[in-house]
């Protein structure tokens, strides 16, 4: 299993480092991402970056990374007509999923904190005051930590999806519709509620650390169920195959 | 002799078609075997079958000792296996494409690397390990995934339609070179071909497979005369117009003459012989012989013969 595992990693890294060297443009977009989150957005905002406007970037980034990596790991595969023999080494569903999930979530993640890290110096360079500016304790678990989820979470709907969907494009685009489905029904729900009621009232009464700790524990909840859906459906090739 | 690989009945159908039928099959260690038939018959199912990637609708199958509805898993780690597609990663160079498969499969670092190395060379890859196989040619590439299914020395290997979509030279090459790493380690091999000439110059058995159904199952020359049909013989040379000849000829069983000249003999070969009969009986006889012909036509029509369905050959299903 530890060997599987690590042999899924491997793979997976592999892919992931040549996608960026044989594709110039692709190197150029990330690129163009890094100059915008690290440089050009903190100039925009300049004293309110670091307090409120890099957490809402810090926790969107990874979905904007995730997301099309998601809907590639199963879909990708079958399209490029790789999924099959993938399927046909002795390799264990388990390893198979985790080694896609930890490669994805790494990717994302990793380079949101870098981006983050990079729009702080920025952040620090143009200030005028004394002083380095950093987040709080608080606001770095929220940033870290909910980011972390909101990534696992992503790509454990996206893997779900990809693993039923015969084509990266129809895994893309049914993607993009829950995303953007899911958030809406969300702030609806919310609004819904009685103004009085607890967790309306939440954002206001709660520590946003506390806050961060309920809606990551949600969100990976969520993604345990989704993950282990898909492993079901790994376990059976023909499924897969479709 | 245990088998490597023995199904009873084994059936699968999609949505009411039968796919494959009451397959019965039994091979042993070293068994070289083709598994032949059109498009459609069911050879790229039977693999799948095999290897537990699609579930039986009926039947039973244990490959290497293990059934394939429960330990599909075992059964894939100890075989080699290219499928319908070559399933390489384009993006991948050719080494990190075996380096994966190696990991998968459990080797050791070193034993990869020798493995790897061995395989890249016997198939004249190695100077080019390091491009991404995206640039590659399909010869190629088929020859990398076939090393792919061979880097753990698995005991028994399936290939499906290896030559398919090779130009004849690299698929002769491919076959050379398979049959070199294959020689002498007592490795079975499972391919499924459409090819009646390729089965025959390479397997030691073949089955014929006619809309999911084994038509026939025996050695090559088997296969052959059970389609009824003969070879036919030319022979170039002089002498041939002397009544000693003609009449050796003559007394030959099996063999009849279908023309002749002083310079040339065309004759049907009798069903599993050999050419020596012949040969000595026209040599004894003061002919003189330049160049002998069997003609190729004659194995098409044998396998068009056995795989279209409206005629009724009585097949000897030898096992
Ligand atoms: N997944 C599938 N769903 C429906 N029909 C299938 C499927 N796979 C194969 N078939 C059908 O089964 C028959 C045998 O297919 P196949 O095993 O691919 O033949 P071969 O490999 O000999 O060309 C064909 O008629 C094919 O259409
Ligand atoms: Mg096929």
């Amino acid at each position: 299993m530890i060997a599987d595992y690590r042999a899924m990693l491997w793979k997976e890294g592999r892919e992931l480092v040549a996608q960026f060297i044989g594709n110039r443009l692709r190197l150029l977009v990330q690129l163009g991402i890094v100059a915008y989150f690290a440089v050009l957005l903190p100039l925009i905002f300049e004293d309110s970056w670091i307090p409120r406007h890099a957490l809402i970037f810090w926790v969107l980034l990874p979905s904007a990374l995730a997301l099309p990596m998601a809907a590639d790991s199963f879909a990708g595969e079958r399209e490029r007509h790789t999924l099959e023999t993938l399927l046909a080494l002795p390799l264990s569903p388990r390893a198979i999923l985790a080694g896609k999930l930890t490669m994805q979530v790494l990717w994302a993640w990793l380079f949101t904190q870098i981006v983050v890290g990079l729009s702080l110096i920025t952040a620090n360079l143009i200030d005028q005051q004394p002083g380095v500016q950093w987040f709080s304790g608080q606001t770095l678990l929220f940033g870290a930590g909910l980011s972390l989820a909101v990534t696992v979470f992503l790509n454990s709907l996206g893997m779900f999806v990809s693993a039923r969907m015969s084509g990266v494009k129809q895994a893309q685009m049914l993607l993009g519709l829950l995303v953007i489905g899911l958030g809406m029904a969300t702030a609806f729900g919310l609004s819904l509620l009685p103004a009085n009621a607890a967790l309306r009232q939440a954002p206001q009464v709660l520590p946003a650390a506390q806050l961060a700790l309920a809606g990551g524990g949600i969100l990976l909840l969520i993604s345990q169920g989704l993950l282990l859906l898909t492993l079901a459906r790994l376990k059976r090739p023909w499924q897969m195959l479709k | 002799m245990q088998a490597v690989l023995q199904t009873h009945q084994l059936s699968r159908s999609f949505g009411g078609r039968a796919a494959v039928e009451g397959l019965d099959l039994r091979l042993e260690a070293g068994t070289i075997f083709g598994l032949l038939g059109p498009n459609g018959a069911g050879k790229t199912t039977t693999i799948r079958l095999l290897l537990g990637l699609l579930k039986p609708s009926g039947g039973h199958a244990e490959v290497l000792g293990l059934d394939v509805r429960k330990a599909a898993r075992q059964i894939r780690a100890q075989t080699g296996v290219l499928l319908e597609h070559s399933g390489l990663y384009e993006r991948l160079s050719a080494a990190d494409n075996l380096a994966f498969a190696g990991r998968a499969y459990g080797l050791e670092r070193a034993e990869r690397q020798a493995r790897a190395k061995l395989l890249l060379s016997t198939f004249g890859l190695w100077e080019r390990r390091h491009e991404p196989v995206a640039t590659w040619s399909r010869g190629m590439r088929q020859k990398l995934a076939i090393a792919r299914a061979l880097i753990h020395r698995p005991r028994l290997v399936f290939l499906d339609e290896p030559t398919a979509g090779l130009d004849p030279a690299a698929a002769v090459s491919l076959r050379q070179t398979l049959l070199e790493l294959v020689a002498s380690t007592q490795t079975t091999l499972f391919i499924t071909t459409h090819n009646l000439a390729e089965a025959e110059r390479m397997c030691t058995l073949i089955g014929v497979l006619r809309q999911g159904r084994l038509a026939a199952l025996g050695r090559p020359e088997q296969i052959r005369s059970a389609s009824g049909q003969r070879q036919q013989v030319t022979l170039h040379g002089s002498g041939f117009d002397s009544p000693d000849v003609r009449a050796a000829i003559a007394l030959l069983p099996g063999w009849t003459l279908h023309s002749a000249s002083a310079q040339e003999l065309q004759l049907d070969q009798p069903p599993s012989s050999t050419l020596a009969p012949l040969i000595t009986a026209i040599v004894s006889h003061g002919g003189q012989i330049d160049s002998v012909q069997a003609q190729q036509g004659s194995l098409e029509s044998a396998f068009l013969a056995l795989v279209t369905p409206q005629q009724h050959t009585e097949v000897p299903n030898d096992r």
